[in-house]
């Protein structure tokens, strides 16, 4: 008996480290992408992956961890914006081209100019909260409407408009860098 | 389908949605078509700047630590200036004036212009003082009734009463 509950143990270790190397790339960026802060976005994927592991622990019934892990992270995402104004007094909110934050290119790969990026960057943090949601996971992450309107409680034509809204914005924001 | 598409339904085409008729509209007339190539090319870019390349990191700078300690003091004297002149701290209303006070005021008045006691100012012996003052001059008043000038008819009247 103990050795079966030794062996689903390692099992579940082995299924997290899989899970975690698969997928904390894209968790990762997509923290950085919602907050807008490199460290906060860690400190948030590391809350997403606690989360995932207490998650193998208690349940055992097969899920698709990735949407799930994205799911989490966005809601983990939007619990933070909501206590940062308490930080308020912490940070400047001016962004540097720093070229080695959560790169997946060097600079010398970069196929973009260093002002386009950072007028697209500065285009979606000025997103509001929902838009950037809605068009990170709909447009960037690649899920379909429906499971988006699942994933964030919202209606079908809900995020069709916050959708609709941000590309708006973000094309507005490229027109001056094309 | 004759009528061009709007942009939100071009987004729903170029994200995989839409209908069949909007998509082959999209397709088929000139101007919707390239206005479809254009977004899929932004979309494109921004897919990619924010997948791929790299995002800038925020500036560590610290903000100035006074700015939400002198809007606090600010918001403070505010308040406190809008409490000292708020309405409900102004004085309260005059009250209507009672009858009674009214009459007992008239009373007061009047015992103090006529009542003859003792204690009150007004007096006879005043009255012809001033008579006796008036006829010979201002002979006898306190210490002058020892006075040498001082005439007889004159301070029998003052102690007449």
């Amino acid at each position: 008996m103990q050795a079966v509950g030794k062996h689903a143990l390692a099992n579940e270790q082995a299924d997290y480290e899989q899970l975690y190397y698969a997928h904390r790339a894209r968790v990762l960026r997509l923290c950085h992408l919602l907050l807008g802060d490199p460290d906060e976005a860690q400190e948030v994927s590391q809350e997403v992956f606690l989360k995932l592991h207490r998650a193998l622990l208690a349940d055992g019934a097969p899920i698709n961890w990735g949407p799930w892990l994205k799911t989490v992270a966005v809601n983990a995402c939007r619990d933070r914006r909501r206590s940062r104004w308490w930080r308020w007094g912490r940070t400047s909110d001016a962004y540097v081209d720093n070229e080695h934050a959560s790169s997946f290119l060097t600079p010398e790969q970069s196929a973009l100019s260093q002002e386009t990026r950072q007028r697209i960057w500065r285009a979606f943090n000025s997103l509001p909260g929902r838009q950037k949601e809605v068009f990170a996971l709909r447009h960037l992450e690649g899920w379909s409407t429906e499971e988006v309107a699942g994933a964030l409680q919202l209606s079908s034509g809900t995020v069709k408009r916050h959708l609709f809204r941000a590309v708006q914005h973000m094309r507005a924001a490229l027109g001056g860098a094309k | 389908m004759n009528r061009c598409v709007s942009d939100e339904t071009l987004v729903a085409i170029a994200t995989g949605e839409g209908g069949a008729a909007e998509r082959t509209h999209a397709r088929q007339c000139p101007r919707c078509a390239a206005r479809a190539a254009a977004l899929a090319d932004d979309l494109r870019l921004l897919r990619h700047a924010l997948l791929e390349e790299p995002l800038p990191a925020l500036d560590r700078a610290p903000r100035a630590r006074w700015i939400p300690v002198a809007g606090a003091l600010a918001a403070s004297a505010v308040l406190a200036l809008a409490w000292a002149v708020a309405p409900w701290r102004t004085a309260p209303a005059a009250q209507p004036i009672q009858v009674a006070q009214v009459s007992n005021l008239a009373l007061d008045a009047s015992v103090a212009l006529f009542d003859p006691s003792p204690n009150t100012i007004a007096q006879v012996s005043d009255g012809a003082y001033i008579e006796a003052a008036l006829n010979g001059g201002w002979p006898c008043g306190g210490l002058g009734l020892y006075d040498v000038d001082c005439r007889g008819a004159d301070v029998a009247a003052l102690y007449d009463e």
